[in-house]
């Protein structure tokens, strides 16, 4: 198996065990552990991949990372709203 | 130029499955509930990421192999027309060397005699006529150059190289390594490559692109010294291969002149 297609392979795996794990909680939560999933991933798999796989899989951290940023000063947000 | 697109091309599949992931995913958004939505984003998720993850176009391997295979026999024909019975000695880029040889003896004895090889050197001889062996490029070094723009192998000590040596599986030409020391010599050990001749005496005497490429790499570790990298030894063991590797001097193979 490439090793491309045992990335996708464990993030497929990953968000729909988090879909499961996650039941009917908000979705920034969801997002969240696909990010940790996402970096994960990156993380284990950087030594033996090309630079072009590294590329493709920056992208997805990166969007993420936004989103992940974005939750985040929602989060804020609201605790400094109630506070 | 045409380009013909096929089912069983890998990538193409993983489009289609991408598309159906995504076409799912927005009919989950009809019925927006909370875990709909989630399931919708999911699936768009991973449909997204099956296209632009798996886009490797690739030369269908019969194909692929067909064009090593190809190569591999007429070295092997050179090989057993000259009678050479000694097992391969990669020589590192060592001046007057700019690019790493393969240098095949005439035998295996314990004295291998290994003469100041040239960049076009290819039959060796003596004075006298006597046959030293023949020298050739490694079959892998296009490969390895290939592979250096990624990852460099020179200037690595030897106890380092596994780690480097990774990349290979990186770039899926095996499915696992390991080089480690035994005894006063080093065991590489490998899943076979997708080609792979199955033939431990042509392993032994001219590896095909892919270990020759490995073993070239691992010849770096030795550059600008006068250590050679010989292989003592193939063994094959169903889908894995071993190669007995000793860093040699010049002229001799005996383990009392180990590196």
């Amino acid at each position: 198996m490439l090793m491309a297609e045992r990335i996708t392979l464990f993030i497929a795996a990953w968000v729909v065990a988090m879909l499961f794990v996650t039941g009917d909680t908000d979705i920034e939560a969801f997002i969240i552990l696909i990010f940790i999933g996402l970096l994960i991933a990156k993380e284990f798999t950087g030594r033996f991949t090309t630079i072009q796989l590294k590329h493709r899989m920056n992208i997805f951290v990166g969007v993420f990372f936004i989103v992940f940023v974005v939750a985040i000063v929602k989060k804020i947000l609201v605790f400094i709203n109630l506070s | 130029m045409k380009h013909y697109y096929s089912f069983y091309h890998s990538s193409v599949r993983a489009k289609i499955a991408g598309v159906i992931l995504l076409a799912i995913g927005i009919a989950f958004f009809i019925n927006p509930t909370s875990l709909n939505i989630k399931m919708g984003f999911a699936s768009i998720l991973i449909g997204i990421f099956v296209i632009f993850m798996l886009t490797k176009n690739s030369v269908p391997k019969t194909i692929s192999d067909d064009q090593i295979k190809g190569n591999i026999t007429a070295v092997k024909q050179i090989i057993e027309k000259l009678h050479l019975k000694g097992n391969a000695v990669f020589l590192p880029k060592t001046a007057p060397l700019t690019e790493e040889r393969v240098l095949i003896p005439p035998n295996n004895m314990d004295v291998i005699q290994i003469p100041d090889i040239a960049d076009d050197d290819v039959f060796l001889t003596r004075a006298g006529g006597r046959n030293l062996g023949i020298s050739m490029p490694p079959s892998g070094l296009k490969l390895l150059k290939k592979i250096e723009k990624e990852a460099h192998f020179e200037n690595t000590e030897v106890k380092d190289i596994e780690d480097k040596l990774q990349k290979f599986v990186g770039i899926d030409l095996i499915d696992s390594l390991s080089f480690t020391k035994h005894n006063n010599g080093w065991i590489l050990e490998f899943e076979k490559p997708y080609y792979c001749p199955n033939d431990e005496n042509l392993c032994k005497q001219y590896p095909c692109p892919t270990c020759s490429a490995i073993l070239t790499a691992i010849t770096r570790t030795a550059d600008g010294s006068q250590c050679k990298l010989w292989i003592k030894d193939v063994k094959h063991n169903g889908g894995k291969m071993a190669f007995h590797l000793h860093f040699i001097k010049k002229r001799t193979t005996r383990e009392d002149t180990h590196c």
